[in-house]
């Protein structure tokens, strides 16, 4: 039968259904590339353990504001309220803890009157601490040690940050959960509250290989633009090498659609045979490298991963790359002149 | 018609060719981008990075902070900036976090502050302009922080945005300590330090893998000695590096032009010899001795020691009745009593000492003060003044005085023997006992009780060594000396201090560009491997997508091919025929392809839309690649033409052969259809 005829030029044909294939193949190594970079990023934050996340209101702690009982989460955690005020003219930051759960295993509240300095600004004696909303005046002997909190922090009661910021007496700036569940993350950003996982290296890494993936766009754009100039260059060939035979189908009698319909079929085999081809190359090669550098190089975590999704790219791109590489040829040989080709 | 140049190939063949190229280029730049992308984090091409010696990444590293500031104590550094890396997410987007000391950091950096100033508090943070956009946000804005490993809160109030070539332009840059409490680490340590500076010389001292030396500790026991004695000079040399290796070693007398030492020695990895020789000094006066190491890293260090004649010590009373007799003692500087020795008193008489080294004295003297001077052999002679006086005139009562405190020798090393003598006398006209104190530094030294006669004296000698260098005050009543005790060992130079203390600790390289790769435990390697492989893949589809549009064109042109072939063509007339036409059409197409290839990559880097890990990957464009790329792409143009025209050429003549006038008029491909093959 004509249509299915594909490998009638013999090795020209192989040739260029090989040549697709590496085309797919290179779509496939790239996505396996940037999978395997995914999954090896998922292998390292593994390693991890997520130890819950800071959740705060707006963009940033210095003014958030949260009201804790509109929001109503009942799950253990620590809040934080931080007022920026005045200490002999610098500016610096002064927080205040309420850990009824006990969750940092520390007592981070001090004595009335007093308040515990940062490591890193060990400010000393009477001091009269100003913001915009109001004063008060502690006296300062100690600092205070915690790795949750930046050490040029200086940390007060309760009360006494109510004074440098009214809108403490009601409400939290910020709350860090020291364990976080899937569901509490969502029931937290349903109600409009930012989310940072601690550690931040999920999210950093997460965020990063994203960025990886969203660039195989201009891998797949210019691999589908050589498919289709393959397909293209396969098409014109066969009708040309054809016009005859079309124009004898026509003479007895094809329409412009069945003919078109005999080559969209040879197109979309070859595209077929090619993805297929070019999918095993690229499975072969991706493995072989992990294999190889796991060798060559100790200790690597990193390997290629061909996934589903990538083939199922591969396979759809290579294919309406194909396609619309040879609408044109065809587009031509269904609307060639018999008298023409006869001669 | 047809132009006779383009009769096989007609010229929007070449457009295939050219869209390939223009393909090519872009993704082997991208690729060649992304494999290059840890190295513009790290800076500009002119900045070193020194990590941890050891460490499998920037982010494992730990370094000393102090090699910062003793690495800006030498010359050969201009700028060392130590940092410390973080991670965080912000409004889904990657942030890389820096912490650094804002000063060195900008020099390094060569960073311009686009807005805003430079931070103050420890709070206060630079944003990268790249970073900013995509964060949306500006100068004043603050950003939370979480730690990167573990649990902590921050937050970075932005005061400035900075602009850079390299990839800080994409971070976010805190103060040391903001990013330590980030990542828990101790105050003393940093993740990297950043040099810029004499980079030949840093990058021989930061060479873990090939044997380095340095020499130190020069040493000789004794600060002064007599000449014609030996003393022993040790050097220690030690090779710091991780391999063996051998290096010439030279020690020199540059006073009495005598060389000590100079050979090579072998010295395995991490190991120290210690160099020790024997050297007779022969002439008096300071000698400077110098240790020399060649190889790598040239250094040296010199001491001096003082060669002296032998002296006389004139051990004599302070004050003398007259018409009394009085005792005089001959020492050498070894305070070994001198026998036989000369003593002119005053040239009145010329007196000689007995075995223990004394002389009495009994001679009429004036009242006043009388010179003695004592002489022996080559020794440098000694003298000591005695006052004459008129015994009425003594005090009636008991006056000890300490009146003189000699240190033989004045100044010493470090555990070398000092004699300390403490003269006393009593200057009363009455006997009697007192308790003579010393001091040492001002504290108590020694308290001697004596018993005196009129005029009688007593010395009291000490001998002294100390363990640690510096000056040594005795005091006495109202007499003092000091004794200087240098250290043993030659004060190493800066350079030597540092490579004994961070020789071994660091590892420098100019593209230490792991940090993304190796956060994951992917080693370099790995990455090149792949991008190699998919540059590989992308010339191959390459090589097929220009090949068969020129195949295509021959394959069009067959009948063309066979008549040329039937009117007595040769093969070689045909492919120089094609040859011609596919190099007349494959030059200006490949430099079309490689000027719209390199225009696409600019494209690409202009968006900045292409990132990994927080950071704006930018293609790169490698002249050889491109040009290689031109090359690659005219003969695969020329190759496929050939190949295509000439098994064309050989096909249509062997059906010339069958039925010249029908292939001629008609075409190949109707006997097919026929059915007739």
């Amino acid at each position: 039968m004509l249509p299915l005829e594909l490998f009638r030029y013999g090795t020209r044909m192989k040739v260029l259904t090989f040549a697709i294939g590496i085309c797919v193949a290179f779509i496939v190594g790239s996505f396996a590339f940037a999978n395997g970079l995914n999954a090896t990023v998922q292998e390292i934050t593994g390693k991890f353990e997520k130890e819950g996340a800071l959740v705060y209101a707006g963009d940033n702690l210095t003014s958030s504001l949260i009201d804790e009982s509109a929001i109503a989460i009942g799950s253990p955690h620590i809040s934080v309220g931080i007022a920026e005020a005045l200490l002999n003219g610098t500016s610096y930051v002064f927080f205040a803890v309420k850990d009824p759960a006990n969750l940092l295993g520390q007592d981070l509240v001090p004595s009335p009157g007093e308040m515990l300095a940062g490591k890193d600004v060990p400010v000393r004696g009477y001091l009269t601490i100003t913001s915009v909303e109001g004063s008060v005046t502690l006296f300062a002997n100690h600092t205070y040690s915690s790795t949750m909190f930046p050490t040029y922090w200086h940390l007060v009661r309760w009360e006494d940050i109510v004074k440098l910021r009214q809108a403490l007496s009601n409400r939290t700036s910020f709350m860090i959960f020291t364990s976080m569940t899937d569901s509490l993350e969502s029931s937290i950003k349903a109600k409009g509250l930012s989310l940072q996982p601690m550690p931040g290296i999920f999210g950093y890494f997460n965020a990063g290989a994203n960025q990886v993936t969203n660039d195989l766009w201009l891998i797949i754009i210019p691999s589908s633009f050589i498919v289709a100039m393959l397909v293209y260059s396969a098409i014109a060939m066969e009708t040309k090498d054809r016009a005859k035979e079309i124009a004898i189908l026509k003479t007895i009698g094809a329409n412009n659609g069945q003919i078109a319909r005999i080559f969209m079929f040879q197109a979309f085999m070859l595209s077929l045979l090619g993805a297929i081809i070019g999918i095993v190359i690229g499975i072969i090669i991706s493995y072989a490298i992990s294999t190889s550098s796991s060798v060559v190089i100790e200790n690597s975590l990193f390997y290629l991963k061909v996934t589903e999704y990538s083939m199922l790219v591969a396979l759809v791109c290579t294919i309406l790359a194909g396609m619309l590489g040879a609408i044109w040829p065809i587009y031509r040989a269904s609307h060639q002149k018999v008298r023409e080709a006869m001669t | 018609m047809r132009s006779p140049a383009s009769l096989l190939l007609r010229r929007r063949t070449i457009i295939a060719a050219t869209l390939s190229l223009v393909i090519f280029t872009a993704t082997i730049s991208v690729l060649m981008g992304i494999s290059s992308l840890p190295k513009t984090m790290l800076g500009n091409a002119d900045v070193y990075v020194i990590t941890s010696k050891g460490s499998e990444s920037v982010l494992t590293s730990r370094i000393d902070v102090q090699l910062a500031e003793m690495l800006l104590e030498n010359r050969f550094v201009t700028n060392a900036s130590p940092e410390i890396f973080a991670f965080a997410e912000y409004r889904g987007e990657p942030v890389t976090i820096r912490g650094v000391e804002f000063g060195q950091f900008m020099s390094v950096e060569r960073a311009v502050l686009v807005s805003g100033r430079l931070p103050q508090g420890l709070s206060e943070a630079l944003i990268g302009t790249r970073l900013a956009k995509r964060l949306n946000v500006e100068t004043g804005d603050s950003i939370p922080l979480v730690g990167s490993y573990s649990r902590a809160v921050a937050e970075a109030r932005l005061v400035g945005m900075l602009e850079t070539t390299s990839g800080v332009g994409d971070e976010l840059i805190v103060s040391l300590n903001l990013s330590r409490d980030l990542v828990r680490m101790p105050s003393n340590q940093v993740s990297i330090v950043r040099v810029t500076g004499d980079m030949e010389f840093l990058s021989k001292v930061f060479a873990p893998n090939t044997p380095r030396f340095s020499i130190f500790d020069l040493s000789i026991p004794k600060k002064e000695v007599v000449v014609n004695s030996t003393v022993q000079v040790s050097l220690k040399v030690k090779n710091w590096g991780d391999a063996d290796g051998t290096v010439r070693v030279l020690l020199r007398d540059n006073t009495d032009k005598v060389t000590l030492f100079d050979s090579n020695l072998s010295i395995a990895a991490s190991q120290t010899v210690i160099l020790t020789l024997n050297h007779t000094v022969s002439r008096p006066g300071n000698h400077s001795l110098l240790a020399r190491c060649f190889g790598l890293l040239p250094q040296s260090i010199s001491t001096t020691i003082t060669v002296r004649n032998p002296y006389l010590i004139v051990v004599a009373p302070e004050r003398v009745a007259q018409f009394s007799s009085f005792s005089v003692t001959v020492f050498d500087n070894r305070m070994s009593p001198v026998e036989n020795a000369s003593i002119d008193v005053g040239g009145r008489a010329t007196l000689r000492t007995n075995a223990s080294g004394q002389c009495e004295i009994s001679l009429t003297l004036p009242v006043g003060d009388i010179e003695l001077i004592a002489e022996y052999q080559d020794f440098e002679g000694g003298t000591a003044t005695v006052e004459v006086v008129n015994s009425s005139s003594l005090p009636q009562e008991v006056d000890i005085q300490v009146y003189k405190i000699t240190l033989t020798p004045a100044i010493v090393k470090v555990r070398e023997n000092a004699t300390v003598a403490v003269f006393c006398q009593n200057f009363g006209n009455v006997s009697g006992s007192r308790t003579i104190t010393i001091y040492l530094n001002g504290n108590l030294f020694s308290q001697r009780s004596v018993y005196l006669n009129p005029l009688q004296i007593k010395v009291f000698y000490y001998n002294v060594s100390f363990t640690t260098a510096g000056d040594r005050t005795f005091t006495s009543d109202s007499v003092s000396e000091t004794l200087r005790v240098e250290s043993l060992y030659q004060l190493n130079p800066g350079l030597v201090q540092f490579l004994l203390r961070f020789g071994n600790t660091g590892s420098l390289d100019p593209s230490r560009g792991d940090l993304i790769y190796t956060t994951a435990k992917i080693s370099e390697a790995n990455i090149v491997i792949v991008l190699v492989s998919l540059a590989i893949l992308s010339a191959t589809l390459v090589t097929f997508g220009v090949s068969s549009s020129f195949m295509k064109e021959i394959n069009n042109n067959m009948r063309i091919i066979g008549i040329l072939r039937s009117i007595g063509a040769s093969s070689r007339q045909l492919s120089w025929m094609i040859f011609r036409q596919a190099i007349l059409l494959s030059i200006p197409g490949a430099v079309l392809g490689l000027l719209g290839g390199i225009l696409l990559a600019y494209l690409i880097s202009l968006s900045e839309r292409l990132l990994a890990f927080g950071h704006v990957v930018y293609p790169m464009i490698d002249p050889g690649v491109v040009v290689a790329a031109a090359a690659g792409c005219i003969a695969i143009c020329v190759g496929s033409s050939l190949i295509a025209g000439l098994s064309a050429s050989r096909r249509v003549t062997i059906r010339m052969i069958r039925g010249t006038r029908e292939e001629a008029l008609e075409g190949p491909t109707l006997r097919e259809l026929l059915g007739e093959e």
